[in-house]
Parts: C-alpha cells; structure tokens; sequence
C-alpha cells in the first residue's frame, strides 16, 4: 500500500516537475523569442513593417490566432495594424467602440459583443489588451485575440506579450525618435553642408580673388609675412620661403625719397594701420634681386582668429609712371602741336554760325576764338561767293567732303588771307545735317612763292629774249666798231670825217654798254669772279657815293660788319651799289628831307628766307646790303615789274629802264637774290643778298688798256662765221702787222690749221659757230699742238669748259665787241708767254 | 509545373517522362515541395511517367486556409488528383510527411499501387501530435521559427542535408521561396496546425494487412526523425525492404539520389 502511496506520489512529483520543467523551457523560450522579435525590429526597414512582422511574429509563435494594434481615441479603437493567422487578411482599419480607459492589461472574456462590429472570422473566446502611449502611436493597446481553447495559456502569455509588446513600443518610439533625431540631423547636416559650402564658395571666391589680383596682398604679422598672393610673389620677384622670412623694411631701400630711413617709417606706418585701422602712402620698394620700384600701399588692420594682423595691398606703379610720362609726353606733343599748328579747325552749324575754332586760328586770322565763336562766318569772307561755292560744291559731292577750296578771310587787321579749305558735312545721330566741319590751311606765304615764281619765270623768259637779241646786236656793233676803225685811219686828216665817224665810234660804244647791261640781266654778261672783301669794296664804294651824292641827300652808313668775304666780280659789285644809291636819289627829288641809308650786314638763312629759297642750307651765312630811301615809294602794281628791262617810271631822258634789270642779273650772278620793300609816300628798301662763301678762283687781270700793241708778221688764223666780222678783224690785223688766214667756222679752220699750223703762231676764233664751235676747234688744235694760244672771242660771257680752264696760260677769252687796244695787247700778251 | 483544379483550389504537379512508361508518383512532406524530387527524377524519367505534386498549401499550388491540411485530407486529395487524372496504376513515394500521406493511400486505395515507397516517413506516434500546444513540440517549434527567419531555416536544411556541399544558395533559395510571402508562411502554419498522428495511429494494425511490394528508405543521419519508424513500418509491413544508408540525412533525396534510384529501380524489378 505504501508502495502504491509512494508510486502515486512519485507519479505527481513527475508531473510537477515535467510542469515545471515545461514552464522553465518556455520561459527561456520567450526569452529566445524576445530577442528574435528584438532582431525583427531592428532589421524592420519602416515602422509599419516593424509592427507589421512583430504581430505576426507574436501571432505565429504564440500560436494567438489574432494580433491587432489599436489606437484609441474618443472612444473609438481603430486598428492601425493586425494578423489574423487562420485567413488571408487583416483587420486593418476596421475599428470598434472602447469607451472604457485601457490603462492597463485588460481581460475580456466572450469580448464578441465589445469587439462589434469587427470581422474577426471567428467567435473570439477570450481578448487580451495591453495598453501603450507613445509619441508615434498616441495613445491606444495591442489586441489578442483567442478562439478556441488554445487560449488556455492565454493569461499565462500575458506577461510574455506584454514584455514583446513594450519592446515593440519602445522601439517604434525610439524609431520615431531616430527619425525626428535623424530629420533634425539631416536637417542640421544640410544646414552645415549649406554654410561649409557657402564658407567654401566664399573661400574659393577670395582665393580666387586674392590669387588672380593684379596686384600684390600680403598678411603681416608684425613679425614676419605669413601670407602672400602670387602677384606678390611676382612683384618682389622671390618663393614664398624667401618672402616669408622677410620683413617690410627688408623689402625696402635703406632710404625713402625723403631720405627717411625705411625702417623707421615703416614701423610708423604700420603703427598707423593698427590704431586707425588703415594707412595709405606711397613707397618705394625693394625687389629680392635689389631693383628698387615706386609702388602705391594701402595697410588694413585685419583681426583673424583673435590675432591683429596688417593686410598689406601694394600696386607697382612703374608701368603706370612709365604710361603717365609717356601721356604727359603725348599730351605736350599735342599740345605743341595744336598751338604751333599752321592750320585751324572749325565748325560750323547749318546757318553758318561758328560753334568751334581751334585757338590757332588767332594765329592766321588775328582774331581769337572767342572773337569767332557764335559769329557767322559769312562775315569773314572778302567774297561771300567763295562760301556760296563753297557750299554748294560740298552738298553736290557724293560723300559729303571737298578738299583744297581756296578762300580768302578778312584778317583782324583788315587784310586779307588765303586760305585752303578742307571741308566735310557733319551729321547728328539721326543723320541729319547739322553743319561743317573743317581744317583750314593759310595760303599767304604760297601765295608769295606762286607770285614769285611766276616772277622768276618771266624775269628768265626776258633774259632768254633779251640774251638773244643782245648776241646779235653785239655782232653787228663789234662789225660797226671794227669798220669805224678802219675808216679812222684811212681818213687821215679829214678832221670833219674824223670827227663824225668819231662820232659814231662813240654812238656805238654807248650802245655796246647798253648790250653789257642787258646781258647783265639776261646773266650772260662777263663775270669775272673772285675772292675779294666786301666789306672793303663797301667801303671804297661808300667813299665814292658821298663824293657823288648831292648835298642835300643825308647819306647815312648805318653799319658794315667786318671780315665778309665772298666770291664776286668787283665791277659788277659796284655798279650794283652806285645804281641803287642812284635810283634812291632820283626817288628823293621831291622829299623835303632826302635820306639815303645804307649798310652790309652779315645774317643767316633763317625759316623766312628758307619758305622763298629752300634750296639754301639752313642757317648759311649770307652778306646782306641794304639801300633805303625815304623817297616816293614804289606802288604793290610796280614792284612786280620794276626789274623788267626797259621799265621805268622815269623820264624818257633820265632813265633807261635797264639799272634795276642789270642789278637783277648782277645780283643772281652771284647767287644772290633781292628783295624790295616799299611803301608809297613812305620810302624804299632794296636788300641785296649774296651768299658768304669761300672758293679759289684766278681773275683775269689785263694791262694797260689804252695801249695798242703791235705784231712782226706772226701768223694768225682767224676763225669766224660772221664774213663781215671775219674780214674786219684779219684787216684789223693785218694793219698791226701780222699775217693773217680765215675760216668761216670749225672744220674749214681744222683744215687750214692742217696745212699751216707750223706757221700759225695764233688763233683768233669766234665760239658759236656752225659745223664746229670755238671750243671744239680748240681743243683739236691743241690734240696737235698744244701750247698753240687761242683768243675766243664771243658774244656771249660764257665760261670755259674745264679744259680751257686749265689751259688759261694759252688762252684768253674776249667779249665782243672789243676795243682794238684789248685785242692788239691780248695777242701780245699770249705770244709773249708763248715766246717765253 | 502544370496546375489542375480540385474542389475550387488549384493543385500544381511536374510531369516528366515517359507517357507511355509506368506511372510514379511523388509526394513530398513539411517544408518542401515538389522540387525535393529534382536529383532523382533524372534516374526514373528514361522508363517512367513521373509526377512530382505541391500538395495544396505548398509550393505553387492554392494556399487555402479553410481547408483541412491533415494527412487523411492529402490523402483524399491525392485520390481526387489521380483519378482526375485518371490514374489507375502507380508506384507511390513519400517523403517525410507524404510518407504518411502514402501508407493512408496504401491502405484505403492498395489494388491503385504497384508499389509503395516510404522514404524517412513519419509514423506511429514519433511526430507531433495535436492540439497544436504541439509548438511545444521542439521540432515544430523549430519549423515555425525557421518559417519566420532564414537563418533559423537554414539551421534546419543543414540538419536535414548530409551532404553540406550540396547546401547551396540556390538550394536555399528553393527551400525559402514559399515562405516570402504571407500567404506562405500562414499555409505552413496551417499546415503545421493540422498535424494529427491520430490519423496513423488509427491504422496500424491495416498497415499490417499491406501486400503491396513496399520499400523503405531511411537516411540515418535523420535528426527529426527516429529510425524506429522505419524499422517497425520494416516489421509491421510484410512485403516490405529496408534500405539504410548513414551518408545520408532527413532529405535522403539530395543526399543520396543516385543510391535510392538504384535501390529503387532494383526493388521494383525484382518484384516484377
């Protein structure tokens, strides 16, 4: 029996113990299932998965065949999520009266009427709430629902699912928090992403800035450089490792222009920047190398990370001093341009007003811009028709401009001025005409050298004519002269004969003079130059002309300038003087104070002289003589023509119109020029201007002209095509005892000279002659016989070719016509060389 | 995978085969579905007409909740396959469940079978047993837990294979692919829910009145189920052999295809 006893109770411990036992491994079951639930959770990719897979985790595990979460308000559980493990749907969103608090584990039993209306599928046998408040769910319970007796257990999992579902609520809460945490993260991310890029755009920004700058930037320390951009490193020509261990004096000449000892003042300045906040000087600086450059420095005071720091901005001003002095260069250039400008611009409007001239303009005009501006212009012209043709060519042109208009402009003075117009039409931005523009150029001193020019030309053509006739004259009166002597001598002492042909001898000398004064002028007279003193010869000269000048006639020497020497023929000198002083005494016959002025003065081309002789040389010395007279005055119309031949304004009896012309020639002769200056009722000036030069020359000097020397048979070829010259002159020599042979030009003379020349002790030949000329014949003479002397004589004074020039020992050339004593003792001059 | 509809559920199958050939059936268990079968088939399909089914609730065939997953309800459900397909004549196989699912056939339905197959079945009462406070049972609560996580399941494919180089992912993934889904893991646990050994416990003593040619197999690297199974069904079957290999575990299939068509092939003909 107590076996049995003992067995029964053997049997309950069993049973207790395998309850136990059983309980004790569902409790660590629970646990496992608790951290697969917690592991379910954290994998959950969302909230509504995570309680999605936690109910049905719960309903699977649990073997509860339905899991809701339910959230409760006013009165109303609505459900949020739910499993129902027997069908293939959920209970979401269906909901239920609850108007009783769930504010703590709640039991229901046959809960089917509180649970109305859900369609749960199944009678519910017992319900299960377990309530939550959370910040992602609000406030409301987990439902489990049983429907059968599997829910035997149901109180007992009540703790295990009130454990799964705290973990459950906590995590959606802390999911909930993480994302509100990561929202504001994310949020707080995108801010700081925002500011660093913005601090990162603005970085880049001033790198950018400060990197690509021009000019030099730099941070100081007050001990060393600790920042610096390229163009700094550029500028002081050094690595940033060099310029990094320098200082701002270092970085300086010893001295600034003030000869202030850098150092010294850079601590000033830099000083200044601190306690004002900013400096801004001028400097000179240092490159590492040592070149030293002007530059332009603004000092900062920048506070970085709590350390005051100097900016340092510094431009180099070399290139801009270098383009400043090259402007100030230009500008000046222009300047002097505008203001030395020969030329004007002007404007005009439609009407003709002026709106702009050039303040050159004062220069031609007189009138300044002031004078101009807002006046017509109209009123300026002497012919207005020239502005009406003006005008009118300028709108007929087919782009708006005309060139090289010569008009003439009242000058301030009252005198008129030429003016070359280049003119075009000046349009508003519509393109209407709005008026004139143009450059105007002054004609005056070309008008001058036209005027002269025109003067030279005739002056030449007369010469030209006058030459001509005076070589034919000269021809005839040589003939004339010639005959007259022979008829002397033939005469004998038929003293009334004589004294006619006398006479005539003397006629035709008087005509022969007047020949020399035309081919003075003409420049084709005899010009014998050498190198004399003219200050000498004006002396001698001036002694004459007091002697000669009438008492009445103050004759005042108002300066010679000593040692001017020159190149000239001294007869022709004189005669220039004495017919000046002579035509200034003729002017003063009716002037009540008769003055005569008279000096030679040295002076040098200047730009005047140039604009009417620019083949001069610039700054060449010249001899200037000048004759004044306060007589009559000679009229703008006869100054043009007073050194025509012939013209005069004289009586018949006192002048021949040939002083002035001979003067002319004379003068040019010399390579000289003159110039008149006269105004009527007021007096004369001539200037005369003959270059100062220095030139070797041998002058011919003859002997006694009055005497006639005489031949011993000598023979002499006389070569001539005038017949009648030709016979006078071998009868001529004949009577002077020579013999005598005659050709009538060059080649006929060559073939005399072929058959004789062992006799021909010498030649008489004229120059210009048919076939051959003089010269020509001479010098194939002299290919035979070389020393052979010739006697050209000529019309014209024309000077021997070089070969003559240097055989003058054998020659000499004589005008014709010449006198028999100049003829007689020329042959024995020669033979007598000859012969020596 | 062809699909036929029965009582308003459709029930998917894999045919293979020879039309002509002699017809095998294969019935998987728990857990599995018709590609179980996938390393043997290759052995048979030369000499017969082979059909792989998805029992209802599993694999790809129709997961109703509101229809009996109990082997007596497969059973019947086979029935209604077979002649809708009018099948007459098989040789049945089993696995693990389907085991079960085949000796209930076996003897409501004997003259249909040429041969009976059982291949680390489930018998007697050495399996879960209802209500399903069964959970509490560690082999369910295992597959439970397995159908919620897959490092849980692959927990129970490497005890169940033998073999561990042919665990592999797409093995796995085979396993897995049902219990993706919901629906899946709500038909397994139905499924799991309607385990009964009352339905075999009832027929032991018919299962001693079997003639039908019946072989057993038996992986005894099998830690779910005990070899007693197989060694009494072995006993209680007297046309029966029993093939043992210790190379293999629970799925002798893929551990071991090539030995079971083998021993299959043999017993089939030395009982023709």
């Amino acid at each position: 029996m107590s076996q049995i006893s003992n067995m029964d109770d053997m049997k309950r411990r069993i049973q207790s113990l395998e309850q136990e036992n059983m309980r004790l491994s569902e409790r660590a079951e629970d646990s496992q299932i608790l951290a697969f639930i917690s592991q379910v959770i954290s994998q959950a990719a969302s909230k509504d998965e995570m309680l999605n897979k936690t109910l049905e985790h719960i309903s699977m595990l649990k073997n509860i065949p339905i899991v809701a979460c339910c959230q409760l308000q006013s009165g109303v559980a609505s459900i949020v999520q739910s499993y129902v493990s027997f069908e293939h749907r959920d209970l979401n969103q269906q909901s239920f009266s609850c108007s009783e608090p769930i504010s703590e584990m709640t039991f229901w039993d046959a809960p089917e009427a509180r649970l109305s209306p859900l369609i749960l599928g199944c009678i519910p046998t017992k319900a299960l709430l377990i309530p939550f408040s959370s910040r992602y769910l609000g406030l409301g319970f987990y439902l489990f629902i049983t429907r059968d007796a599997e829910s035997n257990d149901f109180e007992y999992l009540a703790l295990t699912l009130e454990r799964m579902t705290d973990l459950l609520t906590l995590s959606l809460e802390n999911r909930s928090l993480l994302k509100s945490y990561r929202m504001l993260n994310d949020k707080l991310e995108h801010k700081v992403q925002k500011r660093t890029q913005s601090l990162r755009d603005t970085q880049e920004k001033y790198q950018s800035l400060v990197d690509g700058a021009d000019v030099s930037i730099m941070l100081y320390n007050m001990t060393c450089f600790v920042e610096a951009n390229p163009a700094a490193l550029s500028m002081f020509q050094c690595s940033r490792e060099q310029f990094f261990k320098l200082t701002p004096a270092e970085l300086s000449p010893k001295y600034q222009k003030n000869d202030v000892l850098s150092k010294n003042l850079t601590a000033t300045y830099i000083q200044q920047a601190i306690e004002g906040g900013h400096a801004h000087f001028d400097w000179l600086h240092q490159r590492y190398q040592g070149d030293v450059f002007p530059c332009e420095v603004h000092l900062s005071r920048v506070i970085l990370q709590g350390k005051t720091l100097v900016q340092a901005v510094i431009v180099d001003l070399s290139e801009r001093l270098k383009v400043q002095y090259q402007l100030e260069k230009s500008e000046h250039r222009y300047r002097s341009i505008i203001e030395n400008i020969q030329d004007f611009l002007y404007r005009t409007d439609v009407d003709g007003t002026v709106t702009f001239v050039a303040p050159s303009v004062e220069r031609l005009l007189g009138f300044g811009a002031a004078d101009l501006v807002g006046r017509n212009i109209q009123n300026f012209y002497i012919q207005p028709r020239q502005r009406e043709e003006l005008l009118r060519q300028l709108h007929a042109s087919s782009d708006g401009r005309v060139e090289g208009i010569q008009v003439e402009l009242r000058h301030k003075q009252g005198h008129s001025v030429w003016l070359s117009n280049h003119v075009h039409m000046i349009y508003d931005e519509a393109g209407a005409f709005v008026g004139v523009e143009g450059i105007a150029r002054d004609l005056t001193d070309l008008k001058k050298m036209e005027t002269q020019f025109y003067q030279a030309q005739k002056m030449e053509s007369l010469g030209t004519l006058v030459g001509g006739i005076a070589h034919d004259f000269n021809n005839m009166l040589a003939g004339m002269t010639g005959t007259l002597y022979l008829m002397k001598a033939k005469l004998g002492g038929q003293n009334e004969l004589l004294k006619r042909v006398d006479d005539m001898e003397t006629q035709a000398f008087r005509a022969s003079d007047m020949i020399k004064q035309l081919l003075s002028f003409a420049r084709k007279g005899e010009v014998n130059l050498q190198k004399i003193s003219l200050s000498s010869l004006f002396k001698e000269v001036t002694k004459i002309l007091h002697q000669t000048t009438p008492e009445n006639i103050e004759l005042h020497l108002d300066g010679v300038d000593e040692g001017l020497e020159i190149h000239g023929d001294p007869s022709l000198l004189q005669q220039i003087w004495m017919n000046l002083v002579n035509n200034a005494r003729d002017a003063l016959s009716d002037t009540t104070f008769p003055e005569i002025h008279i000096s030679l003065k040295k002076c040098a081309v200047d730009a005047e002289i140039m604009k009417q002789h620019p083949y001069l040389e610039y700054e060449a010395e010249l001899a200037k003589m000048t004759v004044s007279d306060n007589g009559t005055g000679i009229s703008k119309e006869h100054q043009q023509k007073i050194f025509e031949p012939f013209f005069t304004t004289k009586d018949k009896d006192k002048g021949t119109g040939l002083g002035l012309a001979m003067i002319y020639g004379a003068v040019h002769s010399h390579d000289g020029w003159i110039d008149v200056e006269s105004v009527l009722g007021q007096g004369t000036s001539f200037h005369v201007y003959i270059p100062l030069q220095i030139e070797d020359m041998t002058a011919v000097e003859l002997d006694d002209k009055h005497l006639i020397a005489h031949g011993h048979q000598e023979m002499i070829l006389v070569v001539d095509d005038d017949k009648m010259i030709r016979d006078v002159s071998c009868e001529l020599l004949k009577s002077l005892d020579y013999r005598v042979i005659q050709g009538e030009d060059g080649e006929k003379a060559l073939a005399l000279f072929e058959a004789y020349k062992d006799d021909i002790s010498l030649i008489l030949t004229d120059v210009v002659m048919p076939n051959m000329g003089g010269w020509e014949f001479a010098q194939l003479v002299w290919l035979q016989k070389p020393d052979l002397p010739i006697i050209f004589i000529s019309g014209y004074a024309e000077k021997a070719p070089m070969t003559l020039s240097e055989a003058l020992d054998y020659v000499i050339i004589l005008k014709k016509p010449c006198a028999i004593e100049d003829l007689s003792q020329s042959i024995q001059k020669l033979l007598g060389s000859c012969q020596t | 995978m062809q699909f036929i509809n029965l009582a308003g559920h459709s029930m998917a199958y894999k045919r293979s085969g020879q039309p002509q050939g002699e017809t095998m059936v294969c019935v998987h268990g728990i857990t599995t579905y018709s590609f179980v079968w996938q390393d043997v088939i290759p052995y048979f399909e030369q000499d017969y007409d082979v059909i792989c089914i998805d029992l209802l609730g599993c694999g790809a065939s129709d997961m109703p909740l509101d229809v009996s997953y109990s082997i007596q309800a497969h059973a019947e459900r086979l029935h209604d396959f077979l002649c809708a397909l009018n099948i007459l004549k098989l040789h049945l196989l089993g696995h693990d469940l389907g085991g079960g699912i085949a000796q209930i056939f076996a003897i409501q339905h004997e003259p249909m079978l040429k041969t009976l197959t059982l291949i680390n079945t489930v018998g007697y009462d050495y399996w879960p047993v209802q209500p399903i406070t069964a959970l509490r049972t560690p082999i369910i609560r295992q597959l439970v837990m397995g159908a919620l996580d897959l490092g849980m399941f692959k927990l129970i494919i490497y005890q169940g294979v033998f073999h561990r180089h042919k665990i592999t992912h797409a093995l796995i993934e085979q396993f897995w692919q049902p219990l993706r889904k919901k629906e899946g893991r709500k038909a397994f646990m139905h499924f799991a829910r309607c385990l009964d050994n009352q339905n075999l416990m009832v027929m032991v003593e018919k299962l001693r009145q079997l003639s039908v040619p019946t072989m057993i197999f038996r992986g005894d690297s099998d830690p779910f189920l005990t070899a007693t199974i197989a060694e009494r069904l072995h006993a209680d079957i007297a046309n029966s052999q029993l093939h043992r290999i210790q190379t293999a575990s629970h799925f002798l299939m893929i551990d071991e295809p090539k030995w079971l068509a083998k021993h299959w092939l043999a017993g089939v003909r030395s009982q023709a």
